[in-house]
């Protein structure tokens, strides 16, 4: 029908109302229905003239067009008035419906009549106008639920339109949770149905379908095992299964029925299956409107499928994604801390001129077990140590965390001796320690006016030290069992010699374990063959080298283990 | 189309008879001749709705505000078409008149 349009004031409102029963008439609409379009607008026409021109002072035109669309019959009202959005107005609760007349509210009256005269009452305000749209099935859905002498039948070209369009929004959906509302939607409507379940295969139990969308029973799970009931023997055959009387057939189960009150007569069950065909899930369909689920209803669910498959597919894919970034976001984190705890400033203890140290972590899972530490004890003793937990992500982090802390305060009380240190820390770490973890570590004090490393080795690599010269010794391991393994062990000490110029390096397993393409370990012959063709230099100097050495020997495999460098260069007092 | 308005006052019963349509733009001359009628302090209003083809919510409004106007004051409707029934079951005005088929007796 042609548009009307009107001035916005109160004697607009016969006019549209002879408008829309001009329209209602020409759509079918019955008495009762017409009626009670009639009035919504005309609340809503009210609405605009009094609240969006009048009483804000504006002056403009109201327009009514109706367009009579394949089963529904929408009108829209335009305006050019302050918006005024019917949706947000709050209707008059129970109570305010119960109360004495002489004591209601008056307002909300008019817009709950208008919403309850129709289907849906949308509402859009931009800049140019107001739009109400007053939209009424042409079938009322209350109506064509009560079952129908002969079913309903969909021609191919209608067919094909849904199944086009229910390809076009799965597309659109990537996220697991909404796709799946959207998947329980359309097939209902695509089938004529009265509900749809969808279940997916667990992930984790893979005999197990479980149901996160089912209409009619909320939020709550089903799980169903392969071979049990309807959807369980669709999973379990792979194949379609379409009973046209459910409480007559065995495989049925009236549980959901009786905890949901929903009376389930027809079913079409049938498994979704993916491009490699792998069992991805179930979709139920159940009561048929007006009929059971025929031969072609089979054949045109198992065209939606073939999009379900490929949808979920998706979606799965992108929700592990979307968890597995969740995963790095904590890792990242967590190595933010991690690295925290360690010390990062270079040039370290600047006001130490006699010594040059250097360091670096590089983490495998973001977070790794490894550890050192270095700190002054005194104006003339700084304590070190390096070590590695025998595992890797974040519970080796955190005891890798619990080490250091234990150790640094544990030497700080008791700086004279660092086998006791060492011993303590030990216990402590037996006394809290349910995964089972260990932590290898060499752990030292040197005395900067001597150049006397007293150390101590709890299964740890032996360091090497490179001479002004040149030359490259390994410091001998003085044994001693790994820290966390076994309560009341003592650790015997061992004493190096540093002369001024000798560079102490300190490594985790990370750098003789590095592995090549072809599982070649890079190994303590490869360090020390870098450490002689590097010579003497400084602390950076020598970690720069073992990494570029280590870098082109793995090149482009993967870092496997936690790689940890501390090295420490004794340049002598007065230097 | 407009709404008619013919209203009588007899002893404690005052009389409106409707026909037409109420809507936003006839209620206020209703609530004028209601307005004027609720004066002189009638027992009891009866609206004769038989021909009235549409009420909207400003009709309703109407009932409310002669109730507040006068709390004791008993409202009958006689007549109403099935719509303004629903119209009045919807909202809960159902129970804040006397609907009837026929004048109360003794008006």
């Amino acid at each position: 029908m042609d548009a009307l349009t009107l001035p916005g004031n109160l004697d607009a409102l016969s006019p549209i109302r002879d408008y829309v029963k001009a329209a209602a008439n020409t759509a079918g609409l019955d008495h009762t229905a017409t009626y009670n379009l009639l009035l919504a607008v005309d609340e809503i026409a009210t609405n605009v003239v009094v609240h969006g021109y009048e009483e804000a002072g504006l002056q403009g035109d109201i327009s009514i067009a109706a367009k009579n669309e394949e089963n529904r019959l929408v009108i829209e009202l335009l305006d050019h008035g302050k918006s005024y959005d019917p949706n947000l107005h709050k209707e008059p609760d129970d109570e305010g419906l119960l109360k004495e007349l002489s004591d209601r509210p008056i307002g909300g009256l008019g817009i709950m009549l208008a919403k309850d005269g129709v289907d849906d009452l949308q509402y859009q305000s931009t800049e140019l106008e107001n739009v109400h749209r007053f939209i009424v099935h042409l079938k009322p859905p209350a109506e064509a639920a009560k079952p129908d002498p002969t079913p309903a039948v969909l021609d191919d070209h209608r067919k094909l339109e849904i199944l086009l369009r229910i390809s076009k929004s799965l597309g659109l959906e990537i996220r697991l949770d909404p796709l799946l509302q959207l998947i329980v939607s359309e097939v209902t409507g695509a089938m004529q149905a009265e509900r749809t379940t969808l279940f997916l295969v667990d992930r984790r139990k893979p005999d197990q379908l479980v149901s996160r969308v089912a209409e009619g029973v909320g939020a709550k799970e089903i799980r169903v095992l392969f071979g049990f009931g309807i959807a369980g023997t669709t999973a379990k055959m792979r194949q379609t299964i379409n009973i046209p009387d459910a409480y007559n057939d065995s495989r049925f189960n009236p549980v959901f029925d009786k905890s949901s009150g929903f009376r389930t007569r027809s079913i079409l069950s049938m498994p979704i299956i993916d491009q490699t065909g792998v069992l991805i899930g179930v979709v139920q369909t159940l009561n048929k409107k007006g009929g059971v689920f025929t031969k072609g209803d089979e054949e045109f669910l198992e065209a939606i499928c073939v999009h379900l498959g490929i949808a979920l597919k998706r979606a799965e894919m992108v929700d592990a994604y979307l968890q597995s970034q969740i995963v790095t976001k904590s890792l990242e984190l967590a190595r933010e801390i991690q690295m925290g705890l360690v010390p990062k400033d270079f040039p370290a203890l600047p006001e130490f001129k006699e010594v040059d140290i250097f360091a670096t972590i590089i983490p495998t899972f973001e977070v790794g077990g490894d550890l050192y530490d270095f700190f002054p004890l005194d104006k003339d003793r700084i304590c070190f140590i390096i070590g590695d937990v025998s595992d890797k992500g974040i519970p080796a982090a955190l005891f890798m965390a619990m080490t250091r802390t234990a150790f640094k305060m544990s030497a700080i009380a008791s700086p004279d001796a660092i086998g006791p240190t060492m011993a303590r820390v030990n216990q402590f770490l037996c006394e809290s320690n349910p995964q089972q973890m260990f932590v290898t570590a060499l752990a030292g004090i040197l005395d900067l006016r001597t150049g006397q490393v007293e150390y101590a080795d709890a299964g740890h690599e032996p360091p090497f030290i490179v001479q002004p010269s040149g030359a490259v010794v390994k410091v001998d391991k003085v044994g001693g069992i790994v820290l966390g393994f076994m309560p009341g062990q003592e650790f015997t000490s061992g004493t190096m010699q540093l002369n001024p110029g000798d560079t102490l390096v300190l490594y985790t397993d990370g750098v003789t374990e590095a592995m090549n393409v072809d599982h070649e370990l890079f190994g303590a012959e490869a360090i020390e063959k870098t450490l002689l063709r590097t010579g003497h230099t400084d602390s950076e100097g020598t970690i720069k080298a073992l990494l570029e050495d280590m870098g082109s020997f793995v090149g482009e495999a993967h870092q496997s283990d936690d790689i940890t460098m501390l090295v420490i260069q004794y340049r002598g007092r007065g230097a | 189309m407009a709404l008619d308005i013919q209203s009588t006052v007899n002893a404690n019963t005052a009389r409106i008879a409707l026909s037409g349509e109420l809507d936003g733009s006839t209620a206020p001359k209703l609530r004028e001749t209601v307005d004027k009628i609720l004066a002189g302090k009638p027992a009891q209003l009866v609206l004769q709705v038989e021909k009235l083809t549409f009420m909207a919510s400003a009709g309703l409004r109407i009932l409310i505000f002669a109730k507040q106007k006068q709390p004791n004051l008993k409202i009958y409707l006689v007549k109403p078409q099935p719509a303004i029934v629903d119209t009045l079951h919807k909202t809960g005005f159902y129970d804040g008149v006397f609907v009837t088929d026929a004048e109360p007796a003794g008006a």
